[in-house]
Parts: structure tokens; C-alpha cells; sequence
């Protein structure tokens, strides 16, 4: 019967061994696919009467939602600018079918916002540019800030999602 | 369009010439005013003390215009330089350029010329991830602009000293990394 840390060793030994098995097979032809982990998501913003806007088109998200080869194109994008902040309540991010074809741990969040409260729907990603390596990683953040406090998820391309209350975190490799 | 960004170094005279991308190749910091990847101008293991290398000003360049903007710009280094090599950073007063020189050999006024200054100020162990030098807190950049927007020079400076046991030729590298928010 192995001990309780002797279960947690193990565990932590998956968790590494499917992060490794990540990047060495799948991580770079991701990365190259969608822009360093940029087209993996696509918001859609949710109105207190309940109409939406969408990063995109309607036939460009349904697809992206919908078929496991395909990756919007940039220019595809609408920007988040366009939402009305003042009158928001929600904000979901699903990965697209790509995403979770290659990208297991990946998954739906959702964000509610209550303007009313004073809170602010805040979505950007936070992109990181290696020097040395060369490779860009862009992790998407979605969050709410409210009297100058900040809560986000931020999601790397590997699926991974860290709560944090600012920007300056260390993934380690995520 | 997503922002494509390069890094790139500045030599010469004031306001200094931009380097071509230096962005994926390992940064070699010497004795003289280049950006080259070459093996010239290395820094000597010293008998006592460090061996300075001249300063190196680097910026971030968006060679394509983002959706919205860029900002919030930091850097910071992933790992630590290897035992023996010390290396300094700090970021540039706004529209502040200096050449890199001879003098920088000696320690750069309010940079790297007291132990204080090293170590409790400007030595790149306090700038991992979670804590990274603020290059630019605000916007950087705006669609539909290119370049290198409003930000100011990151500038960096090595050494080696006594204890370091490596040998010759290049160090083993070590990540710097650009990070900004971009909407």
C-alpha cells in the first residue's frame, strides 16, 4: 500500500510527464498554428438584455468551435474593444475543437460581471517574448477588477489556468 | 493582426542605430560596442574582483501594429545566470541614451559602481517572473502604430568573477524575456 507521499510523487510525477509529453509532440506545431497560443480561445460577451457579441463572425466561431483542424485567421478577429463594458454580464471563453484536440487540459470559463458593483470585465493576453530561445507564448487572461483589485485566470497554451490578482506570475514552463 | 515583436540592441553614438533582430540567438556580452554573436572582446576571469563587460541597451520592437494596444511592459530573466556570472539591470530614464564605452569597465554610476547598487539594486536575481523590472506601466503602443512606441531602454550589464568555474568561450545560456499585455 503506497504511503500518502508516495500518491503525491506519483501524481506530481504524471502531471510532469503529460506537461513533457505536451510539448515534445504536440507543443511547437501548436504554438506555430495559432500564434503562440493566441487563437486557442474565443470570447463571447453576454448583455444584461441577452444578446452577445463574439470574437468573431458567426460562420468563423461556429466553425472554430465546431471543426478540430481549423484556426481562425487573425484578421478574422473582432477586438474585445468593442464591447460595451457598461453593459456586460458575462463573458465565456471556450476553447476552439482545435484547442481541445491537442490541447487535453483545456476548458470553458466563464466570467460574470456585475457593472453595477463597479466591476470591469478586463480580457487581454499577456504575451511573453524569450530573447534567448526566440519562441513567443501568448497566455490569454480574463478576469474582473473592482476598486482597483484585480481577479484573473490566466491560461496557457497547455491548458493550464493560474488565479492570480496580477500579471506578474511565474508559470514555470506552463 | 497579433503584434509581432523583435528585440534588438542599440550601438553607436546618441540616439544609437537599432541591431537586427537579436530575438532567438544567444547574446554575447563583451568588451566593446557591438552586437555581434562572435567570440572577440570576452571578459577575463579576474584574479580578484569582476570583469565588467560595457553596458547593452535593448528595446522591443512591434513590427506589426496589435489590435488595440500594448502595455505593461516588463522584463525579467527566467533563470539565473550560472554560478560566478553576475548580471545587472535596470531601465533607462525616458529619452535617456548612452553609448556603450570603455568606462563601463569600471562600474556605470548608479548602476553597477557600488556593491549596493549591485546587489540591492540592479542584480537581475531580483527581477524573476513574479517580481520583474517595469519597463512601462502604462501603454506602450496603440493600433494602428508601429515600432517601438514609448518605452524606454532596458539596459543590462555582465561579469564574471573569481569563483567562476566554467572555462573559456560562451556561458551557459540564460533566458531575458520581454512581457507586455496586449489587447
Amino acid at each position: 500500500m503506497p504511503t500518502a507521499e508516495e500518491l503525491v510523487a506519483q501524481a506530481e510525477l504524471h502531471r510532469k510527464q503529460e506537461t513533457e509529453h505536451w510539448y515534445i509532440d504536440d507543443g511547437d506545431k501548436v504554438m506555430n498554428d495559432t500564434d503562440g497560443g493566441r487563437m486557442l480561445y474565443a470570447w463571447k460577451a453576454i448583455y444584461e438584455d441577452g444578446t452577445c457579441a463574439r470574437q468573431y463572425d458567426e460562420i468563423t466561431f461556429m466553425r472554430a468551435l465546431n471543426d478540430a483542424l481549423y484556426v481562425p485567421p487573425i484578421d478574422r478577429i473582432i477586438s474585445i474593444s468593442t464591447v460595451d463594458q457598461d453593459r456586460v454580464r458575462e463573458l465565456i471563453l471556450y476553447p476552439i475543437a482545435y484547442a481541445l484536440r491537442h490541447c487535453p487540459r483545456a476548458s470553458t470559463v466563464r466570467v460574470v460581471v456585475n457593472p453595477k458593483k463597479g466591476e470591469k470585465l478586463l480580457v487581454y493576453w499577456c504575451t511573453d517574448v524569450n530573447v534567448t530561445t526566440g519562441h513567443t507564448i501568448r497566455r490569454q487572461v480574463v478576469g474582473i477588477e473592482r476598486d482597483g483589485q484585480k481577479l484573473l485566470f490566466v491560461l496557457s497554451p497547455s491548458g493550464t489556468m493560474t488565479l492570480a490578482t496580477n500579471d506578474d506570475v511565474s508559470f514555470d514552463g506552463e | 493582426m497579433a503584434a509581432s515583436a523583435q528585440v534588438r540592441f542599440y550601438t553607436g553614438a546618441s540616439p544609437g542605430s537599432a541591431s537586427s533582430d537579436i530575438t532567438g540567438i544567444t547574446i554575447r556580452y563583451k568588451q566593446a560596442d557591438n552586437a555581434t554573436q562572435d567570440a572577440f572582446f570576452p571578459l577575463a576571469l579576474p584574479i580578484v574582483g569582476q570583469t565588467f563587460s560595457w553596458r547593452k541597451s535593448t528595446k522591443i520592437n512591434f513590427s506589426t501594429t496589435p489590435v488595440t494596444s500594448i502595455s505593461n511592459l516588463r522584463w525579467f530573466v527566467s533563470s539565473n545566470p550560472p554560478s560566478g556570472i553576475n548580471f545587472y539591470a535596470r531601465v533607462q530614464a525616458a529619452g535617456i541614451y548612452v553609448q556603450a564605452n570603455s568606462q563601463d569597465v569600471n562600474g556605470i554610476t548608479g548602476f553597477t559602481d557600488t556593491v549596493g547598487n549591485q546587489n540591492a539594486n540592479n542584480a537581475v536575481t531580483n527581477y524573476p517572473a513574479a517580481t520583474p523590472l517595469t519597463v512601462n506601466s502604462g501603454t506602450v503602443l496603440s493600433n494602428p502604430n508601429t515600432g517601438e512606441g514609448t518605452q524606454v531602454f532596458v539596459e543590462t550589464q555582465m561579469s564574471v568573477g573569481t569563483t567562476y568555474a566554467g572555462g573559456p568561450g560562451a556561458i551557459t545560456p540564460f533566458a531575458q524575456i520581454y512581457r507586455y499585455n496586449e489587447s
